[in-house]
């Protein structure tokens, strides 16, 4: 793989990388160091992609490697943060008809209530709600098909507890908001 | 609202956030010919030169140890060095065998758990190695001292002698794990002591089985 093909694989899986960079990472800072880091392994793993998985299941599990990676490496050493000299990939405010990049309402609730699910429960969220099924979960994360389903079931049951409580607790603050 | 629900919000998430990606390709070319060598080169660099510099002491310690094999204290001081010295280059032999292997391209849970495994390691070889160093740095001296001169302080040594550093250097070892515990917290350290006070405390430890233990219960199947 050449760089121009890194540039092209890059692109075709932008999205991809980014939502998983914006669910580990709340900070602009932190995402682009992210981003920049899932090009570098993809980069550097480029000679032993295996060719019988699909190309998004290789970038998923380089991104979800990653992210987690950096999740971990960033709660316990958030001070020791890497000098981001040269910034390669950047994350620009998209301004659109819609507004800026950030997430819708419904998004935002949901990255709240995910926020306090495991690094790889939220790996498990965020492959679903890109619309895999359970056969690709199960490759990207290494895990039986059936252990998919049955995690996917006691996740969504307890997201929809978090949504209803939270939307509960905002319902709540937004008489006193508004005197 | 349940999950199934907000795939649609989340896709048009992702295609929002698709457009802010901006790739500069000759910047990308670049960094990625520069940051993909020098990101590993120190690390390999260091933990090649520790197992060199471990095979080297060896080599030099073993025909030290073999002249004096019937001497109890040579084997005692010697033999303890020598397996010290076995360990941590073994160790950083691991280390830089795994590091080098290790492929961000294969699953979650195997890839984050060789990446804890090789943290695991690189904690207990940083403990053990600052550690063992504090108790074993006189016997060293003096085995290499002799290795190069030809002249033997450790035969002439008073074994008190040996047996007060002895001590002294489990004071110490005990000394830092205390002080460690007690700094652990502190976030003005450097990398270098932010690194082995996290490996001394036992916190780094801590840090890596309690995630070993969350992939453990994510890999287990679960029954409805």
């Amino acid at each position: 793989m050449e760089a121009q093909e890194l540039t092209d694989l890059i692109r075709r899986h932008a999205g991809l990388i980014h939502k998983i960079a914006y669910a580990y990472c709340r900070d602009a800072t932190d995402r682009e160091e992210v981003v920049q880091e899932v090009a570098l392994q993809l980069w550097r793993s480029r000679l032993r992609y295996d060719e019988r998985y699909r190309e998004t299941t290789w970038v998923y599990r380089i991104a979800l490697n990653v992210a987690i990676s950096f999740q971990r490496r960033e709660r316990r050493h958030r001070e020791r943060r890497l000098a981001l000299d040269e910034q390669a990939i950047t994350i620009a405010a998209a301004s659109t008809s819609e507004g800026d990049a950030g997430p819708g309402e419904d998004v935002e609730l949901l990255l709240r209530c995910v926020d306090d699910l495991g690094a790889l429960d939220k790996a498990l969220v965020l492959l679903f709600l890109d619309g895999n099924d359970h056969a690709s979960i199960a490759d990207v994360l290494g895990i039986s098909v059936s252990n998919v389903g049955t995690k996917l079931w006691r996740i969504k049951d307890r997201l929809r507890v978090a949504f209803e409580e939270r939307a509960r607790s905002e319902r709540k603050e937004e008489p006193h908001a508004t005197r | 609202m349940q999950l199934d629900d907000l795939k649609e919000a989340w896709a048009a998430h992702g295609a929002l956030l698709e457009r802010s990606l901006a790739i500069d390709e000759r910047l990308l070319r670049e960094v990625l010919l520069r940051k993909v060598h020098r990101a590993l080169w120190p690390y390999v660099l260091g933990r090649a030169l520790e197992v060199a510099l471990g095979i080297a002491t060896l080599c030099v310690v073993m025909p030290v140890l073999a002249r004096h094999v019937a001497e109890p204290r040579y084997v005692a001081v010697g033999g303890a060095l020598a397996v010290f010295i076995a360990g941590i280059a073994a160790l950083s032999a691991y280390l830089l065998v795994n590091v080098l292997q290790l492929d961000y391209g294969g699953p979650v849970t195997a890839i984050q758990h060789a990446i804890e495994r090789i943290k695991l390691v690189e904690y207990r070889a940083t403990k053990w190695g600052v550690l063992g160093g504090v108790v074993v740095w006189l016997p060293a001296a003096l085995v290499l001292f002799e290795a190069v001169t030809g002249v033997a302080p450790l035969a002439h040594v008073d074994l008190a002698f040996l047996a007060v550093n002895l001590v002294f250097g489990l004071v110490v070892l005990a000394l830092g794990h205390v002080l460690s515990r007690k700094y652990v917290e502190r976030s003005d350290l450097g990398p270098l002591a932010r690194r082995i006070i996290d490996a001394l405390s036992g916190r780094a430890l801590h840090s890596a089985t309690g995630h070993l233990a969350e992939l453990a219960r994510f890999e287990r199947e679960e029954a409805r």
